[in-house]
């Protein structure tokens, strides 16, 4: 039996995670990073003081101890500033990302090899196998609740000492079995929102940390026809369609891109959204690189989205090339793109600008 | 967890005696009136009161009227310096007030309230390597303006003893109140002799083995106060609420065991913190053991540096050790300890803060274990 250091969120997923731990005779303990927020706003959304409050009350009751760690200005340097850098640059960032990169698994198994424990844990529905010390990274049991999509990033030295307990069960297994255990924390929601702006738009987030390079511009279409204006390139989104102001008869507007050298922001018609060609940088595959140059693969170029079929082909410079079967809405550069082969994630990268 | 468990946080609270116990469970159960009433339910809390009340000035030496019951030590902070100003205020009187960032976050932040609200104008007294505040300056900042001087008897965080007959010297000639925090001091120091140099000071039961959200200020007849919780007239019509009679009985009874017991208990405290500091020096030449001359005997307070206390705290709590780094009232708080940056420390040296603070219950063999385990944790 091992010692186990287990992210405590306060949430059912990680207390279950928890439980499990201790019914399986680990040796226990519990952590919570504190993460940066906002000033001016009461906390990071990750780490509430409502959250640390039930983490607490589970640990108690699983007999564990429990441990609150200062994280605000590893997380603030490792995601926030990159976060309104990113911005800047005109693409769209992927904060959660690096958050589980640098933070969410760096940090706490950092904090864990200092206490001397072996493992880390968490309450992600994604598995992970070993095999004569290569590490595979799977996407969990249910779909529905499936993370791996924030995990690709992780290292094999990461991915060797990090457990899933809920990897081989259901969301709604999970409840039962924490409600049998007579674990009654709230079931919070798994957002996808900013964590640390409160109740900010990110908009008014950048404008706030001086995020530099925001000035106003045109609002061109695909030809270069002048359409309006807009109130600088990083307040848009790739696919926004409200606030843009521009109607008319040919239906509604859509952002299709972001144009850093020109400052024009490009929109058009629904059906100019799609795109098959994707190209991407800084790869990061999990356990090994690809041998062959071209593999069929499918592919997720965002969290919520679905995943596609589609071929990957390896460039020089550690990029790729990925051709979708069918087109992809929005593509949004700066998010990550993620690789996977059946329900094995093999790695990923980031959406570069189509030029 | 399951590993024995050795406490040396007593500093932020302190168990329950057994003898306190008995006494809030008695009262619990059969002094339940509530004491502002006329019916005899009422006249038998409000007797238990008077007596709790009486027995507690007499310690003091002080008259009964001159105590108010609060919630605990941060209230009667608040009180007195809010209450005080307040009343000045009325008399169209900005007061300048002097106190240390020594001080518990209730008196600094409550000063910087007061400041941010125009209400009063603090001087900052320059602090000394040894934890105490420098008097020399102390002296120098006095204005005319000066109507209040705050500052605590014993150090929550350091265990450093505070010049306060010397504070007083210099401030009762000239007519400015003194408030005295006295909220660590009860389980070494002489209360009536502390009572004697303020206009105004605090205690909190938790700290003197009585129960949690009790304590009291303790004001001079001539200080004026306005109350910050108004209502009925309890508390000579200064804090209102009905009054929490088995914790008001405990605190007497923790505070009466306390100050009888009070030059047995730094003795024992001595025997366990000689042998500790010994231990620290042998073992660990390069930690700085803060205010050794001016600290009383049941706080050590330790830097180790490089080494973090947080996670020198976490490694030893899974061995079953509890301490602390300074106050519980900033744990969590990832800045460094204002008083010991004020005390002329660098954040790095701050930030590697360790507690050890003792009780009536720690052991020789305790701190022989302590020592053991700190070795493991710092040196393994």
């Amino acid at each position: 039996m091992a010692k186990v250091v287990i992210a405590m969120s306060g949430g059912v997923d990680s207390s279950l995670a928890a439980a499990l731990l201790v019914e399986q005779g680990h040796e226990v303990i519990g952590m919570m990073l504190r993460l940066w927020a906002e000033e001016g706003c009461a906390s990071n959304r990750c780490c509430t003081p409502e959250s640390v409050d039930d983490a607490k009350m589970v640990a108690d009751q699983l007999g564990i101890p429990f441990y609150v760690i200062d994280y605000k200005a590893r997380f603030k340097e490792q995601v926030v500033d990159p976060f309104i850098r990113t911005y800047e640059q005109n693409i769209t960032p992927n904060p959660c990302v690096l958050c589980n990169e640098h933070v969410r698994f760096g940090g706490l198994l950092e904090e864990a090899l200092d206490l001397g424990a072996e493992f880390i844990a968490t309450g992600h529905y994604a598995k992970i196998t070993n095999e004569k010390g290569t590490c595979r990274l799977f996407r969990g049991l249910d779909l529905s609740k499936d993370q791996s999509y924030v995990l690709y990033r992780l290292k094999q030295e990461q991915l060797a000492k990090v457990m899933f307990p809920l990897g081989e069960y259901t969301k709604v297994e999970t409840r039962k079995m924490a409600e049998e255990r007579g674990i009654s924390v709230a079931d919070k929601p798994d957002s996808q929102d900013l964590c640390f702006t409160g109740d900010h738009d990110y908009r008014d987030f950048l404008v706030k940390h001086q995020a530099k390079g925001i000035k106003t511009g045109n609002m061109v279409d695909r030809a270069g026809n002048i359409l309006g204006k807009h109130r600088g390139l990083p307040f848009y989104t790739i696919g926004q369609r409200r606030g843009l102001g521009i109607g008319g008869p040919n239906g509604p507007y859509f952002v299709l891109s972001l144009d850093s050298k020109t400052n024009n922001l490009v929109i058009g018609q629904k059906t100019e959204r799609g795109t098959t060609v994707v190209h991407a940088h800084d790869l990061h595959f999990l356990s090994t690189k690809p041998e062959v140059e071209c593999l069929e693969i499918t592919a997720k170029i965002r969290y919520t989205s679905p995943q596609k079929e589609a071929s990957l082909q390896l460039l020089p410079d550690n990029r790729a090339q990925i051709t979708f079967y069918a087109e992809m809405l929005d593509v949004a550069p700066g998010q990550s793109i993620v690789f996977y082969l059946d329900d094995e994630v093999i790695g990923g990268g980031f959406i570069e600008k189509e030029n | 967890m399951g590993s024995p468990l050795f406490y040396f946080d007593f500093a932020a609270t302190t168990f329950v005696s057994e003898l306190v116990s008995l006494e809030m469970k008695k009262t619990t159960a059969q002094v339940w009136g509530n004491a502002s009433g006329l019916h005899q339910a009422a006249q038998k809390s409000s007797a238990a009161i008077s007596t709790a009340r009486r027995k507690i000035a007499n310690i003091l030496q002080v008259a009964t009227n001159e105590i108010i019951f609060t919630s605990g030590g941060s209230e009667a902070n608040n009180l007195s310096l809010k209450g005080q100003v307040i009343s000045w205020n009325q008399q169209g009187i900005i007061p300048h007030i002097l106190s240390s960032k020594l001080e518990h976050a209730s008196i600094v932040k409550s000063l910087e309230q007061l400041v941010a609200l125009g209400w009063a104008t603090v001087g900052w007294v320059d602090c000394k390597q040894n934890g105490t505040p420098d008097v020399d300056d102390l002296e120098a900042k006095i204005t005319e303006a000066t109507k209040l001087g705050c500052f605590m008897a014993v150090s929550n965080e350091t265990g450093a003893v505070f010049p306060i007959k010397k504070i007083s010297g210099l401030l009762k000639p000239k007519g400015i109140h003194l408030h005295i925090d006295a909220v660590q001091a009860t389980v070494t120091e002489n209360l009536a002799k502390l009572a004697g140099f303020a206009d105004t000071l605090s205690l909190s039961a938790h700290k003197f083995y009585g129960p949690k959200g009790i304590g009291l200020l303790y004001k001079a007849q001539d200080v004026e106060l306005t109350p910050l919780i108004t209502g009925g007239a309890q508390e000579n019509a200064l804090r209102a609420g009905t009054e929490n009679t088995p914790a008001i009985l405990g605190m007497a009874k923790a505070l009466d065991i306390a100050q009888a017991d009070l030059a047995s208990n730094k003795a024992y405290f001595k025997a366990l913190k000689d042998p500790m500091l010994i231990g620290v020096k042998n073992s660990f030449p390069k930690a700085i053991v803060l205010c050794e001359a001016t600290g009383a005997s049941h706080i050590v307070s330790v830097l180790f540096c490089p080494h973090e206390a947080s996670r020198i705290l976490r490694k030893l709590d899974l061995k079953g050790f509890q301490l602390a780094s300074g106050s519980a009232c900033s744990t969590g708080n990832p800045e460094p300890s204002a008083s010991i940056l004020a005390m002329g420390y660098t954040p790095l040296e701050a930030k590697s803060l360790v507690r050890v603070s003792f009780g009536l219950t720690s052991t020789k063999e305790e701190i022989d274990m302590l020592l053991n385990a700190l070795k493991e944790v710092l040196n393994g």
